[in-house]
């Protein structure tokens, strides 16, 4: 049955395998690298980020909403949702493991070029670079990137810190995250962000005019870590003075943020933070609001499938973010949506009713017209058009298959179609 | 350092050459060396309480030693007596200091009389209720006189901290390490190889199936009460499984690590949810602490030797104990009592279980075994609920929960289990997996021995699978359902 007898079973040629263990390892190796790429590219959906720093000469049309952060800021909002759902210019102008000196850096390069009307500024950046409590790959990375280090010792313990990260991968893309929380189950999803340059590493930020890489690298290695607000350190404090400065001169409003994180340890470190940032930046006349993102994760209906590893919101987690700050964009600064996209839609449910039809029910943030597809018991599609307000109930009488739900229009003008209309398709099995 | 970091990898790859380079007679040294690098790496106190409690105990055995060779055995258990005090003493200032002060406390202030203490803020050392039980296990040996007390300091501390069984175990007796460490090894590759396999298969256990079902464990046993019955018995039976993957998939790579390294250890488990008894499932899960509780604390009370009653008494002793060992918490007592409860009525229903089956002639076929097991199964999975609850309020809450499944409750929303429905399924395929290895292993072939009577490429399959599983389907992180269970204990 077994395609074998216990009889059979005996220990191996023990010197005949010692004898050919090295050349069967290296092929073995060669192998499983090579199915693993392989495998890699068709398992695991991309959501990657992407290294841009072309924004300087970024000069098409005007901003409206500028978010600046480090990866943070980057994994948790999607510019091109934001900008699709309020017909505005919403850009991104993050930077790997960017501190608020960096922040104020490259906010002063960009506006050199333009002037959006309001910079989000996502205040993880602010708080979180005290190189002495770091872990040490994350001391790795930031020795890393900065330039300016002259001492050709600490560039190898960096690359050496970097090469041993704490958590196993999952896959060849996911060598270096550190948590399961990627979209392996969902659809393919392009790169978030990817049309809009303004992700880069921060060692290449000697290209930034004015920016001193040895003035930033003697914060993380100089810095004291005493006597100072919790987690708000005198540099990152001077580079919130300077970013103030820059928004009375060039007139921009300012939305302090806080981004999600899944660490549970975090927590003591983002309470603190932020209260220390929010005390720095209340009195100012330009800041417009503060919204600490991180204490509505629940919410917002974060789960543990939400976040691309322990810090960072993925895709799946930046889509439901987007769409309740685009809300807020909605209701705060009077930036209205001409029509909206995927990221007005929140759950679905179908519920059996007594009678045997089905209540199909969908949540959106604004107003939305949906068009509804389903089968009758005759084979025919037939084809409805609702629209509520927010939870959308419909009953179908007949109705045996939901077809499609499509999002076709949304906002204030319900007549202007979507240029693409976002599909949703009902789970099957929750109509059993 | 988790056995599931890249870093224990590099850890063990770089050791492993340092280990067979280097002469012999060196080699303890280095697994010495790197065993208290290991500990280091979680904290330096966990250091320090560790070498406190190897210097006691190696100078307690001596002591011990010396004066039953000179037959002078009221001292010697003077000396023993003393030395256990010392050792449960260390442990019971890091474990239960806190909880026997807030009990105690709590007990006051029903009383009427406020009793406000001062806590003590000690971090727990790593590992220590494992290497105290060892260590206690070796003076109890050396006083009867089943071993020898160790003369070599650094020997006896590398079979008390060898770091594949630091953390969680297994307890081995230093009776059965320490000869280890004199036998000459050399480079075996097929004993490299078969470590590394047994490590692979522990990391399947652990990330692929544990930690994928500990999302879902987490997400009911965090909202209890927003919970259905179904749902929640479906809860406790991902934690049944869930603990068993965890702690096989260390266990596995403890073996297998100490297996690369020429060692031994004992085994933990032997498949015990098909256990056809409470006592059975004892014999056969974390066997080396069982062993340890029959060996130390049931024989010397008088094992089954004694009136029906008075056994009674001993087993609900024995596992009152065992469940604070897992923890200062009344739901391991509880769980503990529990077990001990189910022995002790296991064993007064025995003559009219057997007449039953009789009646229904399905005595000794695999109905009756079927049912044994499912039985058996199903209790642990109760005393589990104990285990894994915040609360002892809790574990009433899940017992109420599936208590109205009886009433045709039946509603189960799966989504709400933290996972995509596809890991849902995935999570079901996994226990079948599981479940389907064990009767495998237990009714028709040894998994190990099978793979290396195959040919190379039916090898090589399996070692591509297991390991591409692992990658693919493993669930990794810094989140609390990546962590073994039992470290905490």
């Amino acid at each position: 049955m077994w395609g074998f007898k216990m009889a059979d079973i005996k220990t191996m040629n023990r010197e005949d395998q010692n004898k050919n263990w090295l050349p069967r390892l290296v092929v073995f190796t060669i192998l499983f690298c090579s199915i693993l790429i392989a495998l890699d590219r068709a398992f695991f959906a991309a959501d990657s980020l992407n290294d841009g720093w072309e924004y300087v000469r970024y000069k098409e049309e005007p901003i409206d909403v500028l978010i600046v952060g480090n990866s943070h800021a980057y994994r948790s909002f999607d510019t091109e949702l934001i900008s699709e759902a309020l017909d505005i210019n919403c850009r991104m102008l993050a930077t790997a493991s960017a501190n608020g000196t960096i922040m104020e850096a490259s906010l002063q390069a960009f506006l050199q070029y333009q002037v959006p009307r309001i910079v989000v500024l996502e205040a993880y950046a602010f708080f979180t670079d005290n190189y002495e409590t770091m872990r040490s790959t994350k001391k790795g990375l930031v020795m890393q990137h900065l330039d300016g280090i002259p001492d050709p010792f600490l560039r190898c313990r960096a690359a050496a810190q970097t090469l041993c990260p704490e958590d196993i991968p999952a896959g060849v893309s996911q060598l270096f995250r550190t948590t399961n929380t990627w979209s392996r189950w969902e659809e393919h999803k392009p790169n978030m962000n990817a049309a809009f340059y303004g992700y880069l590493p921060s060692r290449k930020f000697k290209t930034i005019p004015g920016y001193d890489a040895k003035e930033n690298a003697r914060f993380y290695f100089d810095r004291r870590t005493e006597g100072y607000e919790k987690a708000l350190s005198p540099q990152n404090a001077e580079a919130l003075e300077r970013i103030h400065a820059l928004s009375e001169k060039y007139g921009f409003e300012i939305w302090v943020v806080l981004a999600p994180t899944a660490v549970e340890s975090s927590k003591d470190i983002y309470a603190g933070g932020f209260n220390a940032v929010q005390k720095k930046v209340q009195d100012w006349p330009q800041l417009t609001y503060i919204s600490n993102f991180h204490e509505l994760a629940a919410e917002l209906e974060l789960s543990t499938y939400d976040y691309y590893d322990a810090g960072h919101l993925n895709r799946s987690g930046a889509e439901k973010l987007s769409a309740y700050m685009i809300s807020l964009m909605e209701e705060q600064f009077s930036l209205k949506a001409d029509y909206t996209d995927i990221i007005s839609y929140r759950g679905e449910s179908v519920e059996p009713l007594n009678d045997g039809r089905y209540r199909y029910t969908m949540m959106s943030y604004g107003d939305a017209l949906y068009r509804f597809t389903y089968r009758t018991k005759q084979g025919e599609t037939v084809t409805t058009e609702f629209s509520p307000q927010n939870w959308i109930e419909i009953a179908e009488p007949d109705a045996e298959t939901a077809v499609k739900v499509e999002m076709i229009s949304a906002g204030t003008d319900l007549t202007k179609e979507i240029k693409k209309p976002a599909t949703y398709v009902f789970m099957e099995e929750s109509k059993d | 350092m988790s056995f599931t970091s890249w870093g224990y990898f590099l850890y063990l790859f770089v050791l492993l050459i340092l280990y067979y380079v280097i002469p012999h007679r060196y080699r303890w040294c280095v697994l010495l060396a790197s065993s208290l690098l290991f500990c280091l790496r979680f904290n330096l106190a966990s250091v320090m309480w560790l070498i406190a409690t190897i210097v006691i105990t190696y100078a307690a055995a001596i002591w011990i030693g010396w004066l039953i060779q000179r037959e002078k055995r009221n001292a010697g258990k003077v000396v023993l007596i003393i030395s256990l005090i010392a050792c449960f003493g260390m442990l019971f200032l890091c474990k239960y200091l806190n909880f026997t002060v807030e009990a105690v406390s709590a007990f006051l202030d029903k009383m009427g009389i406020v009793w406000t203490p001062t806590m003590l803020n000690i971090l727990l050392p790593i590992g220590i209720s494992f290497y105290i039980f060892q260590e206690t296990g070796y003076l109890i040996d050396v006083y009867r006189g089943e071993m020898q007390a160790i003369r070599h300091i650094g020997k006896y501390a590398l079979g008390v901290s060898f770091f594949p069984k630091l953390m969680q175990g297994p307890i081995e007796p230093i009776r059965y390490f320490s000869p280890q460490i004199d036998e000459p090894k050399e480079f075996d590759f097929c004993m490299i190889r078969k470590g590394a396999l047994t490590i692979l298969f522990g990391l399947f256990e652990k990330v692929v199936i544990a930690n994928r079902l500990a999302i879902a464990v987490d997400a009911v046993y965090e909202n209890l009460g927003d919970m259905s019955g179904l749902t929640v018995l479906v809860g406790s039976v991902f934690y049944t499984m869930q603990l068993y993957a965890d702690f096989l998939g260390y266990t596995n790579i403890a073996l297998g690590t100490a297996q690369m390294f020429g060692f031994t250890l004992v085994p933990n488990f032997r498949r015990p949810y098909l256990s056809q008894s409470i006592a059975e499932f004892w014999r056969r899960w974390h066997i080396s602490l069982s062993d340890w509780f029959k060996n130390y604390l049931y024989i010397p009370l008088g094992g089954n030797r004694v009136s029906s009653f008075r056994w009674a008494f001993h087993i609900l002793i024995v596992f009152m104990v065992s469940g604070l060992w897992h923890g200062a918490n009344w739901t391991f007592i509880t769980w503990g009592l529990l077990h001990g409860f189910y022995q002790v009525i296991g064993r007064f229903t025995q003559a009219p279980r057997t007449w039953i089956r009789k009646k229904l002639r399905i005595e000794g076929t695999w109905i009756s075994r079927i049912l044994s097991i499912g039985c058996t199964f199903m209790l642990v999975n109760i005393a589990w609920i104990f285990f894994r609850a915040p609360s002892i309020s809790d574990a009433y809450t899940a017992l109420y929960k599936i208590g109205t499944l009886f009433r045709g409750e039946w509603s189960c929303n799966v989504p709400i289990l933290g996972s995509p429905i596809q890991e849902f399924y995935l999570s079901i395929g996994m226990i079948v997996l599981l479940f389907a290895i064990d009767i495998l292993q237990e009714y028709i072939v040894d998994m190990n021995m099978w793979i290396e009577a195959q040919r190379l490429p039916i090898r090589w399959v399996i070692y591509l699978t297991l390991l591409l599983g692992v990658i693919l389907f493993g669930v990794y992180g810094t989140l609390s359902a990546t962590s073994f269970i039992y470290v905490g204990f």
